[in-house]
C-alpha cells in the first residue's frame, strides 16, 4: 500500500514538472497522467477514467500571463493512487464510491497545490532569481546554469512530498468513509461519480465561450441521439470524431504548408 | 565592442550548431523558476547560456550579456524560440563587430514578447489544447468499458499536439535566428477567424454528442427522455455557472451537496 503511493507520487511528481517547469509535451495533463499512473499501479482503466474525469473538469485552466491554475497532474496522482492504493474495492459495489470520493478530494487537493505553487512564484523563484543576478554581475556561467536544476530538483521534491502526503492523508478517511457509508449513502455516490463526465463537460464549455455558436451543442446532443434511438450509434461516433480529426489535421495542413482552406481563403479573412 | 569583449574570430557565422543545438534543448526550460518580480526572466538567460559562453570569453563581456538577458520577459514558451533566435543573431552580429551597440535588445525582446504572447495563447492555450484534449477525451467516455480502445484517446492527443508543438519550436528558433518574420505570419494564419470559428463549433458538436452517447439510447416511446434532459440541464447549467463567476470549486461543492440531498431522498440516477 505505502508502495504504490510511493510510486505513484514519484512519478506523478515528475509529470507535473511537465506543466510548467520543463518540456509542456502535455504529459501532465490528467488525460495522460491517470493512464501513465494507473499502468504502474496495475489499472490502467481506472486511470484513464479519473484522468478523463479530472481533464474535463480542468480544462477551462489556462496557464496564461501571471495566473497559476490548480495543479490538475498532481490531483491524478492522488485519485489514481488512492483508488489502486487497495485494491480490494476495485470489484465491488462500493468502486463507484470510492471514485466518486477519490476525485472529488483530489479536485480540491489539486486547487491546494496551485496555491503552493503560486507561493513557490512569488517566494522560492524570487530567491533563485536574486542568486541569479548576482552570478549574472560576475559573469559565473556555470553557477548560472546549476540554478536550473537546483530550481527544479527542488520543486519536484514539492511535488512529490505533496501527493505522497496527499494520497496517505485522503486515503484512510476515504476508506472510512466507503466501509461506513449507510445504504442510502451508497447510490448517492454512485450517481456522483456517474454523473462527474457531464460535470465536467460543462466544465470544459467554459474553454471554448458561449456566444451564438453554442447552439452547435444542443444540435449535436440531438442528432446523436436521434440516430441513437434509430439504433445508429455507431454512424454518429463516426461522423463526430472524423470530423475532429479532420479538422486537427486540417490546421496541420495549414501550418505546415501554408494551405488556405477554402482555397483563396485569405480573401475572406474576417468575413466570419 | 563594448565591456571589453572581443569577436571570437571573423568568420561569417561565430555559432557552431552544436551551442544552437543546445538552445534548442535548453529552450524546453523557459518556464522553469518564473518568479513574479520578473517572470521568464531567469529561463530566457539559461537558454542563451552556451552561446553567451561561445562569443564571450572575458568575465565583463559575459557579465554585461547576462544582465543584458536578465531583464523582466514573459511570453508564450513555444513561441519564444522565436525572439531567442533573433537574439541570439543580435548577440553574434554584436560578437563580430557588426552591431557595436547592443543596448536595445533588451527593448526588442520586450517588443516582440507581447504580439508574440498573444498569438501563441489563443493557438495553443485557448484553441488547440482544449480541443484536442476534448477529442482525446472523448475517445475515452466512448470506449468507457474498454481500456484497451480508450488508451487511443491520449495517444492521439499526445501525438496531434505535439507534431505541432516541436515543429513550432523548431521553425521559431531558424525563423528568429534567420530574421524570417514570415514565420510568425503563418502562425498568425492560424488564428484566422474561420479556422477558430471551425474549432469551436467542432467542439460544442463533439461536447453534445458524446454527452448524448453518454446518456445511451432514449428507448422506445422515448422513455429515456427525462434523464437525457436532465443531463443536457446540467452540463449547460454548470457552463453558465462559469459565467456568473462561479468557481469549479463551488460548482463541484454543490454537486456533491446535490447528490447528498438527492441520495437521501431515493434518487439515484443511472447514467
Amino acid at each position: 500500500m505505502l508502495k504504490e503511493a510511493l510510486m505513484g507520487s514519484l512519478v506523478g511528481g515528475a509529470l507535473a514538472l511537465d506543466t510548467e517547469a520543463a518540456f509542456q509535451f502535455m504529459i501532465s495533463r490528467p488525460l495522460v497522467c491517470g493512464p501513465v499512473i494507473g499502468l504502474l499501479l496495475g489499472d490502467v482503466g481506472t486511470g484513464l477514467a479519473i484522468g478523463a474525469i479530472l481533464e474535463l473538469l480542468n480544462s477551462g485552466n489556462l496557464l496564461v500571463g501571471g495566473r497559476t491554475p490548480p495543479d490538475a497532474s498532481l490531483a491524478t496522482a492522488v485519485a489514481t493512487s488512492i483508488v489502486l492504493m487497495d485494491k480490494s474495492y476495485l470489484g465491488s459495489d462500493a468502486k463507484n464510491s470510492l471514485l466518486g470520493l477519490s476525485i472529488i478530494y483530489s479536485f480540491y487537493m489539486g486547487i491546494l497545490a496551485g496555491r503552493l505553487e503560486h507561493l513557490f512564484k512569488t517566494k522560492v523563484n524570487v530567491w533563485f532569481l536574486r542568486r541569479a543576478r548576482s552570478y549574472a554581475e560576475d559573469g559565473r556561467l556555470s553557477e548560472l546554469a546549476r540554478l536550473n536544476w537546483e530550481g527544479l530538483g527542488l520543486r519536484y521534491f514539492k511535488n512529490f512530498s505533496l501527493a505522497f502526503v496527499s494520497a496517505l492523508v485522503g486515503f484512510y478517511p476515504i476508506r472510512a468513509v466507503v466501509s461506513l457509508m449507510p445504504p442510502w449513502s451508497e447510490g448517492l455516490w454512485r450517481s456522483l461519480y456517474l454523473i462527474l463526465p457531464f460535470v465536467g463537460l460543462g466544465s470544459a464549455l467554459k474553454a471554448f465561450g458561449m456566444d451564438r455558436l453554442f447552439w452547435f451543442l444542443p444540435v449535436g446532443f440531438t442528432a446523436t441521439l436521434f440516430l441513437g434511438s434509430l439504433g445508429r450509434m455507431d454512424i454518429a461516433t463516426t461522423i463526430i470524431l472524423a470530423s475532429a480529426a479532420g479538422l486537427s489535421a486540417l490546421l496541420l495542413l495549414r501550418f505546415t504548408f501554408g494551405l488556405t482552406f477554402p482555397p483563396g481563403g485569405r480573401r475572406q479573412q474576417g468575413g466570419g | 565592442v563594448d565591456g571589453g569583449s572581443k569577436a571570437v574570430d571573423d568568420r561569417k557565422s561565430v555559432l557552431r550548431k552544436w551551442e544552437l543545438f543546445k538552445v534548442v534543448c535548453r529552450a524546453f526550460f523557459i518556464q522553469n523558476l518564473w518568479s513574479f518580480e520578473r517572470m521568464q526572466a531567469y529561463g530566457f538567460l539559461y537558454c542563451l547560456l552556451p552561446v553567451i559562453k561561445r562569443l564571450y570569453t572575458d568575465r565583463e563581456g559575459r557579465a554585461s550579456a547576462c544582465r543584458r538577458h536578465l531583464e523582466a520577459f514573459n511570453t508564450h514558451p513555444y513561441l519564444a524560440s522565436f525572439i531567442l533566435g533573433v537574439s541570439i543573431a543580435r548577440e553574434e552580429s554584436h560578437a563580430r563587430g557588426d552591431e557595436p551597440d547592443v543596448s536595445q535588445v533588451p527593448s526588442v525582446k520586450s517588443s516582440m514578447m507581447g504580439p508574440i504572447a498573444g498569438v501563441g495563447d489563443n493557438l495553443f492555450w485557448v484553441s488547440l489544447r482544449p480541443f484536442l484534449a476534448l477529442l482525446g477525451v472523448s475517445v475515452v467516455l466512448l470506449n468507457w468499458d474498454a481500456p484497451q480502445y480508450g488508451l487511443l484517446g491520449p495517444m492521439v492527443f499526445l501525438a496531434l499536439y505535439n507534431l505541432l508543438h516541436l515543429y513550432v519550436r523548431w521553425v521559431c528558433m531558424v525563423g528568429g535566428y534567420r530574421g524570417d518574420i514570415k514565420v510568425v505570419e503563418r502562425l498568425r494564419s492560424l488564428n484566422h477567424l474561420r479556422i477558430v470559428r471551425a474549432l469551436r463549433v467542432t467542439s460544442y458538436l463533439l461536447v453534445g454528442a458524446v454527452a448524448a452517447l453518454k446518456v445511451g439510447t432514449v428507448g422506445a416511446g422515448g422513455r429515456g427522455l427525462p434523464k437525457a434532459a436532465l443531463a443536457f440541464a446540467l452540463m449547460v447549467s454548470i457552463a453558465a455557472a462559469s459565467r456568473i463567476k462561479a468557481t469549479p470549486a463551488k460548482m463541484m461543492a454543490l454537486v456533491s451537496l446535490l447528490c447528498l440531498a438527492g441520495g437521501y431522498l431515493g434518487w439515484v440516477a443511472s447514467f
